[in-house]
């Protein structure tokens, strides 16, 4: 589906340096798409549906329950560098992983800590997986759009292909 | 004033604002009547789109759907917004770029063929055809129920104020009225919930109101969680629809089945710049949201409120259930439409309300309670939303306000299905295939006639229901995600693909689709033709025929590409018009020169 862009694969043209650019700024271009659309998955078809009855019954302990926050955060914060790193070059892949490694730490963390609570992990009145699949996943969906929109000003930017 | 009388004033007066704006915005030039001239601004195009696509279903029924289905309702609330995500990144913008008229016009071209083209018109006609049906009984429903008139008189006043925007201003006309019709339907859907969600939980907003607690410390969510399952229901927040596997394909279908209806995505045709195409879905999203995030809420509470006005007591005393001589109003003026039913199956003069079908408690509520079967014996879920505003006893203008809203909602898309297959009709058949040198005069009054025609056939079916339009969302769905959203996807992410693969791959998509569909639910519909029957045991992996659209998309993306391997790659300007449209530099307005 995402089929990446293919030099070359024009016959009876040369590839000039304007196509060549052209075809970085679609390769870009198809990051940008695929990162956004992972968590596009991972929101609705994950949180939503797949692991809905995990979440929904998600406990912890006091202990547990700080770690597992600090993870979510950890973990929000590694996936909009991941997606937001999609413009710029490959180098800042450190910038995610790192952030990653935190959120996974802690997760697991609070795990241990919390394994054997009767507390369920709630948003308020929201079992968490129930939030997901009626109000989380819109809002997601929403907040999506909009990062997509502005990393792709950003990337038409850097390639000079804006509109006049 | 009664409220005859002051649904009569709202309801005119919203007619009166659609003709009005009609007649400030005609349509001068076939540009103007295709895409409404191509410079509509990006949020007033988001608000337009919210309106073309939220129609009665998502007004009206949606939210008793919820109600009745609990967490398994979420298929909707996520398949029906997340499919913007698509539209946003996947084709708008590059369809944008493309600068046409119509969608079958991109497959046409993209595929370098008119038979591509002319398959594309008929999946689009097919989808947008069964899907106005739906609109057009709607509205004549609304009109039968709450202004008195008959259902063939309210059908046509829907018809008229349809005919004098959409036949005069064309896209421009319909865009502006979308507007107006959605800032209508916004408000009608939200004071309401607003009113429900305070009265409640005390919380004014509604997304709050539906985590907030009612009474002292018990969460709404847990409460009506207790009073379902007291009473055999499933638990609302677990109630699954099906499989897992059922909810997944469910879901994707209605996502991809959004991003490939031609009306909604021909809006996108009409914003003026690549840019403005990707923000405008954006917008678009942010205004369906409003609407869907307050649904689960709406649903829930009605469907608490529901049964606690026929369970005030405790399960299984004497005294816990409502006199039927009792019951409030609202069910007194639901019973006259026959959407309501109650019927006294054990003859103690209360309503007993229960899942009967569930056996262990329908077992216990025998032997223990005395009941004889669950005595609300029909409710329609489409009452969820219009008798909200009476179970919250909310002043007449509210109910007024609900009325103008459903038939906005149903004008609004009505008018965008319209305007897509007739554009289809006077662009690609008559322009493309029929008299290429037709002038630009003459297909703008060509564009106004299959309008008009357009009109009548839908007002025809909406008088006399084919027995197919109980299966709109199966149908319009099923063909937009296994046939449209595939192609169109293909046509801009794979360079390679073929004129061959193109075709074979709707043809496999659809044909697999309409056949599962078919199979289970009678072919067109008609009950005793189905020759596999509906019952679950005879799913395909237990997925539902409404949810079939998934496994048609895949199954045309595999035959696509394996036929495109084994034929010859598409030409070589072709290519170029690939590369081309991923760019949105040298973008210009929509042109009708070709």
């Amino acid at each position: 589906m995402t089929e990446p862009a293919q030099p070359g694969e024009l016959p009876a043209h040369e590839p000039n340096d304007k196509t060549a650019r052209e075809h970085e700024y679609w390769h870009h271009n198809l990051k940008i798409m695929a990162r956004l659309l992972v968590v596009w998955f991972l929101v609705s078809f994950g949180c939503g549906i797949l692991w809905v009855d995990f979440l929904n019954e998600l406990t912890f302990r006091t202990l547990g329950n700080l770690c597992v926050i600090a993870g979510c955060i950890a973990m929000v914060a590694s996936l909009f560098r991941w997606v937001s790193s999609s413009t710029v070059e490959d180098s800042s892949h450190g910038y995610t992983a790192i952030p990653l490694l935190w959120a996974i730490a802690f997760i697991l963390l609070g795990i241990f800590f919390g394994a054997r609570g009767t507390e369920v992990v709630r948003l308020g009145g929201f079992k968490l997986g129930f939030w997901f699949a009626q109000q989380g996943a819109i809002y997601v969906f929403v907040l999506l759009i909009f990062i997509y929109v502005k990393l792709m000003n950003k990337l038409d930017h850097e390639f000079g292909v804006e509109e006049e | 004033m009664d409220l005859q009388t002051l649904t009569y004033c709202v309801v005119g007066a919203t007619f009166l604002l659609y003709i009005g704006i009609a007649i400030k915005a005609r349509a001068g030039s076939t540009g103007e009547f295709y895409v409404a001239g191509g410079g509509v601004h990006p949020i007033a195009n988001g608000m337009a789109t919210a309106a073309d696509w939220m129609s009665a279903a998502s007004f009206i029924s949606m939210a008793g759907l919820i109600a009745f289905s609990g967490y398994g309702g979420s298929v909707f609330l996520m398949g029906w917004t997340g499919g913007y995500v698509l539209l946003a990144m996947l084709l708008a913008p590059y369809l944008r770029k493309f600068g046409k008229f119509t969608v079958p016009e991109f497959i046409g071209d993209r595929f370098y063929c008119k038979t591509t083209r002319i398959v594309a018109v008929i999946c689009l006609i097919l989808a947008s055809l069964t899907y106005v049906i739906g609109q057009m009984k709607g509205m004549g429903v609304a009109f039968s129920r709450f202004l008195g008139v008959d259902y063939n008189t309210g059908l046509f006043i829907g018809m008229g104020i349809v005919f004098v925007y959409a036949v005069m201003g064309g896209m421009k006309g319909i865009t502006y009225t979308q507007i107006a019709q959605y800032v209508v339907l916004i408000f009608a859907y939200t004071i309401p919930a607003i009113f429900i969600s305070f009265n409640l939980t005390g919380n004014f907003i509604p997304q709050f109101g539906l985590g907030d607690t009612v009474g002292e410390n018990t969460y709404l969510l847990d409460r009506l969680d207790r009073v379902v399952t007291e009473l055999g229901f499933k638990q609302y927040t677990t109630q699954a629809m099906g499989s897992q596997l059922n909810m997944l394909a469910y879901t994707l279908s209605l996502m991809i089945g959004t991003a490939g209806l031609p009306h909604v995505i021909i809006r996108f045709f009409t914003v003026p710049s690549v840019k403005d195409a990707r923000v405008s879905a954006g917008w678009a999203l942010v205004f369906i949201a409003i609407l869907y995030t307050t649904a689960p809420s709406v649903a829930s509470m009605a469907r608490l409120n529901l049964m606690q006005t026929i369970q005030p007591g405790e399960v299984g005393s004497a005294e816990g259930n409502l006199k039927y001589e009792d019951r409030p109003a609202w069910m007194k003026n639901w019973e006259q439409t026959d959407l309501l039913k109650f019927e006294d199956k054990n003859g103690d003069g209360r309503i007993q309300y229960y899942d009967d079908k569930n056996p262990e408690f329908a077992k216990k509520a025998e032997d223990e309670y005395g009941w004889k079967g669950n005595e609300m014996v029909n409710v329609d879920k489409d009452i969820m939303v219009l008798a909200n505003p009476e179970i919250a006893k909310l002043p007449n203008w509210v109910i007024a306000l609900v009325v103008a809203g459903g038939l906005a909602a149903a004008l609004s898309t009505a008018a965008g299905l319209l305007l897509a297959i007739s554009s289809a009709v006077s662009h690609d058949l008559l322009k493309c295939i029929f008299k290429p040198d037709i002038s630009e005069k003459e297909e703008l009054n060509a564009g106004r006639f299959s309008m008009a025609g357009a009109i009548a056939l839908a007002g025809y079916f909406g008088l006399n229901p084919p027995d197919f339009a109980a299966g709109t969302v199966a149908i319009a769905f099923g063909l937009a995600a296994s046939s449209i959203f595939p192609v169109l996807m293909m046509g801009i992410f794979y360079k390679r693909m073929n004129r061959q693969g193109a075709i074979a791959g709707m043809i496999a998509g659809i044909g697999v689709t309409l056949l599962y569909v078919f199979q289970h639910k009678g072919i067109m519909f008609i009950e005793e033709t189905k020759f596999l029957g509906s019952m679950k045991e005879n799913w395909f992996l237990g997925i539902s025929p409404n949810a079939f659209g998934s496994v048609g998309a895949i199954i045309n993306f595999a035959v696509a590409f394996t036929v495109s391997k084994f034929t010859p790659p598409p030409p070589p300007e072709i290519q170029h018009l690939v590369e081309s449209i991923r760019i949105p530099q040298g973008s210009t307005g929509p042109s009708t020169s070709h």
